[in-house]
């Protein structure tokens, strides 16, 4: 017979030598915080004022909300494109309802159901067809962008009751009601993460799907929750947002959904699944924000300020990457 | 007389079946092209629809989702499915230009609304456009006289088209001219969007805790930045000037948390040009020639008189009785 | 057959060793083909074969050793420097292009051409098939190579070695996807290739076709060459004899009778679509089945049937504890108490990102959840004990799988296996690529399991697992059980006979 095993040989990391000797790691997103910070408060000093800092909170707040469900959907191997096509929708459908019954829990409950029922009609696409949900979603976005412009009529939805009133200009203890809306998301999604069987179950299926089957895991089923679940934060975002800006408009999601795969991958959540943390995402969504606020604090020309922040998100991911 | 009767009936079946094709050979066929999904564009797609239909004229709508070669392909669908006319809101002046030679080509009138450029100019059915490098002036010289010194900043739209800056530089030249010693502190480009400009409205006044105006070049980020100035508690103490008109914008004014707007209504542009178009068609009006859009300053105190963007019929009737506006030079830069 | 002289070697191999996570599968082999001779290469499963193959081939380097092929000699190929020097590997299932057609792939990466480069395809169809006739093929070079069956498929990549003129030709159980027919006209033209002098590497399970075709025959024995025997002269006794060897270490212990309980699984007349036919079967609770073949036999199809995983195309009866048995998904089968561990781990069974604790809870992870929230504290202690118990190393449950060896893997997964309750476990190779201590603690875990009332049923093509772990042997072969029998006194050697009985296929 053979001989035993001597050593187990240890799979290696893949980071570049540099930053291994720097012994940087996980820490490298907190780094480039930090290092974004001091820049910043050196050429503006305004920069390190609690209302700069607790704006800047302010509005990165809906893209937090957005960014923390589809953290779990990247941890399943999964992504959701039509976030932000959807986010404008559940606004508007909160706005019309608000502007048509006078009713502000009718107005929520549209906004939020809308985000869920989205998401599920995703999650079932997905769980049943071979295509890729970057496909499935990016088709599902182009519907939904369609369908923002049939509800609105192509203008805004002016008007969005008291929902301004808490959202748009209400705070507690100075710090403004989406702020807590998002930290709330970050912690709800930390504890199914952590916690629930869900949230297992989105590791184990992100992971290995074929082993998640094997081992009785109902995976169709699982998906589909897990993007209407993603669907609810979308709805949340969508409310809030509407009533940050007192209106529903058709393009008021644009763009969120790139926002939001950025901050979760600079976040330290890989794309291909299986691990993941939405504390990386709330730094990621951070990095997003503070990029964007210090640019105009230091005078960047608007010009440059795609340039930079592209430059910048670039630098993250790769610092980031792990084995 | 067997011969004769079959001829009359064929005769006879012949007209009934002709006949409507000459009756709707009379009626005009005109595209109508936005952009883009933007409420400015459908608001003058709305009004010009209501126009053309009380003008027994058909109108076919494209959009071009902000794409160029969208563009291009809705006028080569245009003018294959054979349109008397196209009146457009462009995307971009690389379309336009591909736009009418593909027209010039085909022998159909294009009528350009926004977007101005002496090189479409002469093959154009004509152009309709405010002054681009006016167009902020008169709200720079209101607030000027209000804010005599002190600090502003400009928020203006999408950079590269070149209407942004220069509503911007005309605000700034407005405040110039009123006599105002105040400072620009800050020129930020929100890309016409409402959340876009709310944050950076917010940066703004983080940073500049007493700046005493603010400019956005359209009225749906003027709405943004009145609600960062609202959320500072600023209402009052801070400025607003907008541009364009837009409802949302003349409610700012009511509600008193914008001081001016220059209003630039889609509505009986779009109505105006439609007339002129088919006046081109149909030889009544000279092509290639430029109109200035009707822009009307609007305060507090004008409210009542502004210029709707949402077209009520009674407002249709009255823009298609109107005397037809006049030609004049287009805009040039001003020399800097 | 004498040795001929070292000019007319196609290639020769010396001291090839290779390891992989500190298990040696290759110590110290001499191989050596001569111009024109077809060598055949036999061994029981974890000889080494394919590990063999692939470092003559160039997928893999060896960790010590010399190639020597086309006068050159070689401390490790890469597969481009193996083509360039004339060897090809031509593998069951053939690497090749399935949209393209059989004259494309022929000539795939040297397709003639006209002027600007642009292939010309008529010359390309016509040398193609001028290249077949040579070898006495004729298939037509404008279908897609994805209409054709395997056996046909195999001819192309024949070809295309021919074409690429490769001057020794590896070929990997050719044979186990034909029929007697397509299996005898491979043989002819193995022959023809030979005549022409090509040197031919043989490897293949069937040990009737190796001996009606090699000039000579080399046997691998836990990664060492044990003979080099000429091919005419011997016999498939002496054959299995030289494959089984005598196995004086790792003797297990006793098998202690254990008592059999009541029947507990039962299988009536249950067929598979192409993999099944009329498998009839009952087995008792205690009691430990192992299931045997050759590759496609039937011994997989039917473990996965058991489990649950297939259930389409399947008919008849399964009763389990004597219910009706019918599972329409995996979770049906673990609701039931039926556990599947399959042969790949990293594959199919474990997730690698996550770690000890959560893979061994994968399965019943409902029973720590209460309202469906975790009881983490509760995980981790099961997943402590459960490491304990089997010994597992490294044991701190918040460690990643993937830092585990083979035979800890598979251990993790036996324990997800009891963790779920398991009464009846369904294995692949229970032990395949696992060190010889995991190897022995992992029977004992599946005695002692099957002691207190667990059934196991295993599939394995390692003779020794088998006589020491199974209460029962059933060897399958198209579709069917066809023998059953006894490990008492049964030694490796009669076993890979009785496998090997009537190598026939069916002549379909």
């Amino acid at each position: 017979m053979t001989s035993p095993a001597a050593t187990v040989t240890q799979p290696t990391a893949s980071k570049p030598n540099f930053v291994r000797s720097l012994g940087l790691g996980r820490f490298t997103l907190l780094i480039v915080l930090l290092l974004i910070v001091v820049v910043t408060a050196i050429g503006n000093p305004r920069f390190l004022s609690i209302n700069n800092l607790l704006n800047i909170l302010f509005q990165v707040s809906t893209l937090g909300i957005v960014a923390a469900g589809q953290t779990i959907l990247l941890i399943t191997a999964g992504l959701d494109l039509s976030v932000g096509a959807a986010l404008s929708v559940a606004g508007l459908a909160t706005a019309l309802t608000v502007m048509s019954t006078g009713s502000l829990a009718l107005g929520i409950g549209a906004g939020v159901a809308s985000g869920i029922v989205i998401g599920a009609v995703n999650g079932m696409l997905i769980a049943t067809n071979r295509a890729t949900p970057f496909i499935i979603t990016l088709g599902t976005m182009t519907l939904l962008q369609g369908i923002a412009i049939l509800m609105s009529g192509g203008s805004p939805i002016n008007g969005a009751g008291a929902l301004f009133n808490v959202f748009g200009m209400g705070d507690f203890l100075r710090v403004p009601w989406p702020v807590y809306a998002m930290l709330l998301s970050i912690v709800a999604v930390f504890l199914v993460l952590r916690f629930t069987t869900l949230g297992r179950y989105a590791f184990a299926i992100g992971g290995n799907e074929e082993a998640a089957r094997l081992s009785g895991i109902p995976v169709r089923r699982i998906k589909i929750a897990l993007y209407a679940l993603n669907g609810l934060f979308v709805g949340i975002a969508g409310v809030i947002l509407t009533g940050i800006l007192n209106s529903g408009l058709p393009s008021m999601g644009t763009g969120y959904e790139l926002r939001a795969i950025a901050a979760v991958v600079i976040g330290g959540t890989p794309l291909i699944g299986g691990r993941g943390t939405v504390w990386g995402t709330l730094g990621g969504v951070l990095l997003l924000g503070l990029v964007s606020n210090s640019m105009n604090l230091l005078g960047v020309g608007a010009n440059f300020q795609s340039a930079v922040l592209g430059l910048i998100i670039t630098a993250a991911v790769l610092l980031q990457k792990k084995a | 007389m067997n011969i004769t009767r079959g001829a009359l009936a064929l005769l006879a079946l012949g007209t009934a079946l002709v006949a409507p094709n000459l009756a709707q050979a009379a009626e005009k066929t005109i595209a109508f092209m936005r952009g883009g999904p933007d409420p400015y564009y459908q608001y003058g797609m709305n009004a010009a629809q209501a126009a053309a239909d009380k003008l027994g004229v058909k109108l076919i709508t494209y959009t071009a989702n902000n794409d160029p070669t969208q563009e291009l392909a809705n006028v080569q669908d245009a003018i294959t499915k054979g349109v008397d006319g196209i009146l457009i809101y462009a995307v971009s002046l690389s379309s336009e230009q591909a736009a009418i030679a593909q027209a010039k080509r085909a022998g159909v009138p294009i009528f350009f609304q926004y977007g101005y450029d002496p090189s479409i100019l002469a093959d154009s059915a004509g152009v309709m456009e405010i002054n681009l490098y006016t167009f902020g002036e008169p709200v720079g010289e209101a607030i000027g006289k209000l804010v005599p010194d002190g600090e502003y900043a400009t928020i203006t739209g999408k950079l590269g088209r070149g209407d942004a800056e220069a509503f911007a530089q005309s605000f700034k030249n407005g405040m110039a001219k009123s006599g105002s010693k105040a400072t620009d502190v800050a020129d930020v480009a929100a890309d016409w969007d409402r959340q876009k400009a709310l944050d950076a409205a917010s940066q703004i006044i983080a940073g500049h805790p007493d700046i005493k105006a603010i400019y956005a070049a359209n009225d749906d980020m003027a709405v943004g930045v009145s609600i960062a100035i609202d959320r500072a508690g600023k209402t009052g103490q801070i400025l607003l000037g907008g541009d364009n008109g837009a409802p949302y914008g003349t409610d700012l004014i009511a509600k008193g948390q914008m001081t001016m707007t220059n209003g630039n209504p889609p509505s009986i542009a779009s109505v105006y040009s439609l007339r002129l178009l088919l006046g081109v068609i149909d030889g009544s009006v000279k092509p290639g020639q430029f109109y200035e859009a009707p822009t009307q300053l609007i305060t507090k105190d004008n409210l009542a008189d502004a210029v709707a963007w949402e077209a009520k019929p009674a407002d249709i009737d009255k823009w298609l009785s109107d005397p037809l506006p006049q030609p004049g030079p287009g805009p040039t830069a001003p020399a800097n | 057959m004498t040795m001929d002289p070292a000019a007319s070697l196609a290639i020769k191999v010396q001291g090839v060793t290779k390891s992989f996570l500190g298990q040696r599968v290759l110590d110290d082999v001499d191989f050596e083909v001569a111009r024109g001779e077809v060598h055949g290469l036999v061994g029981k499963n974890g000889a080494g074969k394919s590990t063999f193959m692939k470092i003559l081939s160039g997928a893999q380097p060896p960790d010590s050793g010399e190639i020597v092929v086309g006068g050159k000699a070689f401390k490790a190929l890469n597969p481009i420097e193996g083509r360039a020097a004339g060897i090809a590997i031509v593998y069951q299932n053939p690497e090749l292009h399935l949209d393209l057609s059989v004259a494309a792939n022929i000539f795939l990466g040297a397709e003639p051409r006209k002027g600007f480069g642009i292939i010309d395809d008529r010359a390309m169809e016509s040398r193609a098939t001028e290249l077949l006739a040579r070898l006495g093929l004729s298939l037509p070079v404008r279908t897609r190579l994805g209409e054709l069956d395997i056996a046909e498929r195999q001819q192309v990549a024949i070809a295309k070695a021919v074409r690429e003129q490769a001057h020794v030709l590896l070929l990997d159980e050719p044979t186990a996807a034909l029929n007697k027919a397509q299996a005898d006209f491979l043989f002819r033209l193995i022959r023809d290739l030979a005549k022409q002098g090509m040197a031919i590497v043989y490897v293949s399970h069937h040990l009737d076709e190796v001996l009606s075709i090699s000039d000579r025959i080399t046997i691998l024995r836990n990664g060492r060459k044990v003979a080099v025997v000429d091919g005419r002269s011997s016999d498939k006794d002496g054959l299995i004899s030289m494959i089984v060897g005598r196995s004086l270490d790792a003797v297990e212990p006793q098998r202690e009778a254990r008592a059999s309980g009541a029947p507990f699984l039962n299988l009536a007349g249950v067929s598979r679509e192409g993999r099944l036919d009329d498998v009839s079967l009952s087995v008792n609770k205690g009691e430990i089945v192992g299931l045997t073949g050759l590759v496609g036999g039937g011994a997989n199809a039917l473990a996965a049937v058991i489990a649950g995983l297939d259930h389409r195309q399947v008919s008849g009866s399964m009763t389990l504890g004597g219910e009706a048995y019918a599972p329409r998904a995996v979770r049906e089968s673990i609701g039931r108490g039926v556990l599947f561990i399959p042969e790949d781990m990293r594959g199919r069974g474990l997730v690698m990102s996550l770690s000890i604790a959560k893979n061994i809870s994968l399965a019943a992870l409902k029973s720590l959840a209460s309202m469906g929230w975790l009881n983490l504290g509760k995980e981790t202690s099961v997943a402590t004990e459960m490491a304990e118990r089997l010994d597992l190393n490294p044991r701190a449950p918040s460690r990643e799988v993937r830092f585990l060896s083979g035979g800890n893997q598979r251990k993790a997964l036996l324990g997800r296996a009891i963790f779920a309750d398991g009464q009846l476990f369904v294995l692949e190779e229970p032990t395949q690529g696992v060190d010889v201590e995991s190897q022995r603690q992992i029977h004992d875990h599946l005695r002692l399991l099957a002691s207190k009332g667990a059934t196991v049923i295993f599939v394995s093509t390692d003779l020794e697992e088998l006589i020491a772990l199974a209460d029962r042997i059933l060897v399958l072969r198209g579709g069917r059980i066809e023998q059953e029998l006894s490990p008492d006194g049964l030694d490796p050697e009669h076993l890979l006979a009785a496998i090997q009985t009537q190598s026939t296929r069916s002549v379909n």
